[in-house]
């Protein structure tokens, strides 16, 4: 079977200038895509497509309004001031400005019209986009009716008929649709009064009218409602609230609201005051923004890294200038892929370049090693007796690694699932140009394959990795059980770990101590309600009215006893609290009468009577409401008690007798889901990757006993990573679940290595100690190279600025070390015991 | 004196006389008053229909029953609205025209029993769970905007008015309305609404003038989209009548009590 691979090859090799053209031809054409690659950690997309959760946030957010918020914090000595206010209206009116400058930025860019063409075309379509989509889109490419029915000059027509025909409608309702759906502050927010036979709604104050008196007019108000503190002003009266409720738009062009809104602020600071900018659309908005600048330092560090590991290694131009280009073009070939493919860059993907760099460089190394070693003098000979050497070890490898990575689809984690296609792809891509490329390169040049110093070194074995690995063999070889021993003691300490291992991923956990990000949120966190936002919502199940005393009465009792059970729900809010406001008001403001209306009626009544904005609390059908419960940052799982207590609070026999069904929705709910579907897919990853590298490698063994030994390293690998999370309180999140599968998917490739090696040995040395240094001096110190340099790939990510980059970088390296290392030292253990226990049976036997 | 305008809602429409004079030299303040002026009654009008509310993302609706009554006495107008079917039976709205202050607006809800005077800082909120605004219904007044002409236009068949008119209050939920009158019965034809973004937020579109009485208009059916919401309130005259009515119905402690025209 290898044969005919390698006659295949040993074709390909000898018209070298057409695989370089091809290579290089491909590479070109992925470059070109890579500047479009996308940034996307929102965390609506954690989740996949036609999950419930999401599913349900989409649908009801229809209903409600976007869940999207960022929260603008104002801060000052005395928040009930007019320079507060003063403040609060201009900064209103330059989101505003922005908000509908925006669309017209973007189209006129995107489209490569002019900023009138662009109005104009906006226009064109703000009055038709009722007529649908594809209405809208067949009036739009018809340059005819544009200019029958618009009015349109024949040449603008044709011009824009062109222009959209281009892009798809939703990409130019993308573009044309206002980021903001409304800024909510204390300068639109109702205010309901009563009195006599008067019912007032009115704002808590005029925008128009600030002076001091309006001024102190509104801080009565705002303490007459305690639904205010916490959520529009802070208990101590220091600090107010402004909420921008974003449409659902593009997440690219989300990042660029969000950049000029903090731009706004940063710009036009104002003396006395101090802005916060919060919110999970900018948080996760700043970590997609950091991350193209986290990129852009990581890749030139983890290559110069590698440069200097293949100086060290092989200290010729051609044994570190084309591992170098293999890293280079799977990491170009990969990026551009990601792109193709419509991959975005996550939080969990920035670590693709990285981990290609390490892992290409691998099979780069192990080609080049044997190109040098073979005794060849000319290239093409040489590259085929690499190939020969080395080839199937390689292609083992790289179909191993792919697997582990591959094994990560499993995930139904949108990020992880995607992180495990393209890393997977990538691989394969890197073992591609290991055996193609690189030796087409070589095969390109005409002179003699040169004959390196460290060749010698071969033959004389004085160098460090061989004096360790010959101290290894001296000291732990004769010693098999104590290994043994050890091995299962290091297991059983690690498994003590797991037990405290937590699961938490939190937006706020990619900001280190003292960002202007974490400080922000802190600060928000501590004088207001909560950052962060649950909703509860509650739909009758036949489409009737859901305002029945037995529902609105359920609703009060559980936003009481939600807030006084959990310490973190700073508020809960829903349609109630205006129904109580209203009734007494409509009592003449007695405070008796804050109460629920008495029946149906009177809130159907009250419901019509109120003019102000409640869209977001109750549907306009009345058939489903919604609880907004303000949450203070925690650890997901105190987040996640809070959700299910809310879950179980309405239980079946409400549900079945009211007729009603209850979905949790909101940025927090689908961080809730998130988390669980790290957890859920760690553990399928985990055990399919495992079966997978198990298979593979029986298949090229045939032999069960020496794949199980293979499976020991990474076993052990694997559960002193999880052991080393709990003991340090390193939680799992999207970047340390990836940990396991990229750590199998190299891990194995020691094993396989190793054992590989140990099997051609054997052939030749008839004793297990004799054949355990051969396989030493040969595969074993390629290994040490092997995990130093991905271990040192890896730690580049320890210099990253994201504090969960940092901790997958620094286990990846770890379990790296630990299954390189765990192949060195016990492989050699287990194979010994299986020597002694064979001899043990023998012995019976013959006894 | 402040004088409403009812430039966005043909219900309204009904309330008063036409004094339709030479148009070109008219500003687009006066055509704002003619149109006030125009098409109100004495003794009064009747309107009976229904209202459609329909969710455009859904598609489900809602139809009620409702009668409208006004008359004009003084120079003031004065208008009655109510729905007499479906579960907001018996609601009803007054609204009071006065000179030199805001129009006075009650709302009568059975289940609460005494009317109640609305008083929003936002005329512009909806009217109930409609698509409507109090403004819609007698809320606003001339004053409140600043207008200006544009070309006139000949619109099926119809010459129109054009009008560009701005609220004066910078915290209006709207920059600016289009408003395009029938130049031979004063009625608004179409009310484009703008909002603080630069975009069309509500439509209003009103059609089938027919003729009651001497010299008033009013249209049979009138549509208002609201585009954002993705919501329009749908109103079909079935019956206009100009006819006397009594004037104690426009009483506000009067609201509960049952209409012969009902």
């Amino acid at each position: 079977m290898y044969d005919r691979l390698l006659s295949l090859f040993s074709a390909l090799y000898k018209k070298p200038l057409a695989v370089s053209l091809c290579g290089l031809i491909i590479t070109a054409l992925f470059s070109i895509a890579i500047p479009y690659i996308k940034f996307d950690n929102d965390v609506k997309n954690f989740l996949p497509q036609a999950h419930p959760h999401r599913a349900a946030h989409n649908r009801l957010d229809d209903v409600f309004g976007s869940s999207e918020i960022i929260i603008i914090g104002v801060e000052s000595k005395n928040a009930f001031s007019k320079e507060t206010v003063s403040y609060i209206k201009w900064i209103t009116g330059e989101i505003e400005a922005l908000n509908k400058d925006f669309p017209v930025q973007n189209i006129s860019r995107e489209l490569g019209l002019t900023r009138e063409e662009a109005q104009k075309l906006i226009a064109a379509i703000n009055e038709n986009e009722l007529l649908g989509k594809q209405a809208l889109k067949s009036l739009l490419e018809s340059p005819e009716r544009l200019s029958e029915e618009l009015f349109w000059d024949a040449g603008f027509a044709k011009k824009i008929a062109e222009k959209v025909s281009r892009i798809s409608i939703d990409e130019l309702l993308n573009m044309y649709r206002l980021p903001v759906d409304e800024v909510k502050s204390v300068i639109n927010t109702d205010y309901i009064r009563g009195e006599g036979d008067r019912f007032v709604v009115e704002k808590l104050i005029d925008p128009d009218k600030v002076d001091a008196a309006a001024v102190a007019a509104m801080k009565n108000k705002v303490g007459s409602w305690d639904m205010y503190r916490g959520l529009l002003f802070s208990g101590d009266g220091t600090l107010t609230a402004m909420a921008v409720q974003l449409n659902p738009i593009d997440i690219n062009l989300r990042q660029k609201l969000d950049l000029a809104i903090e731009k706004i602020i940063k710009e036009n600071p104002r003396g006395g005051l101090k802005i916060y900018l919060a919110g999970e659309p900018v948080l996760s908005d700043r970590i997609s923004s950091s991350m193209g600048s986290d990129l852009q330092r990581l890749l030139p560090f983890v290559l110069l890294v590698m440069l200097v590991i293949l100086i060290l290694m092989f200290r010729h131009y051609e044994g570190v200038l084309l591992p170098m280009i293999a890293i280079i073009f799977s990491v170009i070939w990969t990026m551009g892929t990601m792109v193709v493919l419509g991959i975005p860059m996550s939080m969990v993907s920035i670590s693709v370049p990285t981990v290609l760099s390490a892992v290409a460089s691998a099979y780069g190394i192990h080609f080049m090693t044997h190109y040098f070693m073979s005794r060849a003098r000319s290239r093409l000979e040489g590259v085929m007796d690499s190939m020969k050497e080395s080839g199937l070890a390689i292609i083992i490898a790289g179909l191993t690694t792919v697997a582990g990575f591959g094994s990560l689809v499993t995930s139904d984690m949108t990020h992880i699932k995607k992180f495990g296609i393209i890393t997977a792809i990538g691989v394969f891509y890197s073992l591609a140009i290991s055996i193609t490329l690189i030796p087409a390169f070589l095969a390109l040049r005409k002179n003699e394959k040169p004959l390196l110093s460290f060749m010698k070194k071969e033959q004389g074995g004085s160098d460090y990795s061989l004096r360790i690995l010959m101290f290894i063999q001296k000291h732990l070889g004769p010693r098999p059980r104590i290994v043994f021993g050890a091995g299962i003691l290091l297991l059983c300490i690690s498994v003590a770990g797991i037990t405290r291992l937590e699961v938490d991923m939190n937006s706020m956990d990619f900001f280190q101590e003292g960002s202007d990000m974490k400080v922000a949120d802190n600060r928000l966190n501590e004088q207001l309600a909560g950052t962060q936002r649950l909703n509860i919502n509650l739909e009758t199940t036949d489409g009737s009215e859901v305002i029945t005393p037995a529902v609105l009465e359920k609703v009060e009792q559980f936003q009481k006893d939600i807030t006084k059970k959990f310490a973190i729900a700073g508020k809960a809010v829903s349609v109630n609290d205006y129904l109580k406001k209203m009734n007494q008001e409509m009592h003449g403001g007695d405070g008796q009468h804050f109460r629920l209306p008495e029946n149906v009626q009177m809130t159907r009544d009250y419901l019509l009577l109120y003019s102000g904005d409640i869209d977001n609390m109750i549907s306009k059908k009345k058939d489903k409401l919604r609880i907004h419960i303000s949450l203070h940052r925690e650890k997901m799982d105190e987040l996640r008690k809070v959700r299910d207590y809310a879950a179980e609070y309405f239980d079946s026999n409400f549900r079945r007798e009211n007729k009603v069904a209850v979905h949790s929705t909101g940025f927090m709910d689908m961080m809730v889901e998130a988390n669980i579907l790290v957890l859920d897919g760690q553990l399928k990853s985990l055990i399919f990757s495992l079966l997978v590298v198990t298979l593979l490698i029986f298949m090229v063994f045939r032999n069960l006993r020496l794949t199980l030994v293979g499976l020991i390293p990474l076993v052990l690998g694997i559960t002193m990573n999880f052991g080393v999370m709990g003991f340090f309180n390193i939680p799992l999140n999207a970047a340390t679940a990836l940990v396991a599968a990229i750590s199998i998917g190299i891990g194995i490739d020691y094993s396989v290595h190793f054992i590989s090696q140990f099997r051609n040995s054997s052939a030749r040395f008839t004793d297990v100690d004799t054949a355990l240094r051969n396989t030493y001096e040969g595969t074993g110190r390629a290994i040490l190279s092997n995990v130093a340099s991905v271990a040192a790939g890896f730690l580049v990510l320890m210099f990253s600025q994201f504090p969960i980059i940092q901790q997958c970088g620094g286990l990846i390296a770890f379990t790296v070390c630990t299954t390189g290392i765990g192949a060195i030292i016990l492989i050699p253990a287990a194979l010994k015991m299986i020597q002694y226990v064979e001899e043990k049976i023998k012995v019976s036997k013959a006894g | 004196m402040r004088r409403s305008v009812i430039l966005s809602i043909g219900v309204c429409c009904v309330f008063g006389v036409s004094g339709i004079g030479s148009g070109q030299q008219l500003s687009g303040r006066d055509i704002a008053l003619k149109v006030h002026d125009s098409n109100k009654s004495a003794a009064g009008i009747v309107l009976k229909g229904q209202m459609v509310l329909k969710n455009l993302k859904s598609g489900s609706s809602e139809s009620r029953s409702v009668v409208a009554l006004s008359v004009r006495n003084g120079g003031l107008s004065k208008s009655l609205f109510r729905f007499t079917d479906s579960s907001y039976s018996g609601t009803t709205f007054l609204t009071l025209e006065r000179s030199g202050s805001d129009n006075l607006q009650y709302l009568y809800l059975r289940s609460v029993g005494s009317p109640r005077q609305i008083e929003g800082s936002n005329r512009e909120d909806s009217f109930v769970d409609t698509d409507l605004s109090n403004e819609d219904l007698g809320g606003s007044r001339v004053d409140d905007y600043n207008y200006k002409r544009l070309p006139d236009q000949n619109i099926g068949g119809k010459e129109c008015y054009v009008l560009e008119r701005y609220p004066k209050s910078t915290s209006s939920n709207y920059s600016k309305h289009i408003v395009i009158i029938d130049r031979a019965t004063m009625l608004p034809l179409s009310v484009k609404s703008y909002g603080r973004s630069g975009r069309v937020v509500k439509t209003m579109r009103s059609g089938q003038f027919q003729k009651v009485g001497g010299a008033i208009y009013v249209p049979m059916y009138m549509k208002v989209v609201d585009i954002e919401k993705k919501h329009e309130t749908l109103l079909r005259v079935k019956n206009a009548v100009e006819k006397q009515i009594n004037r104690g119905y426009f009483n506000r402690n009067r609201l509960n009590m049952r209409w012969a025209e009902q």
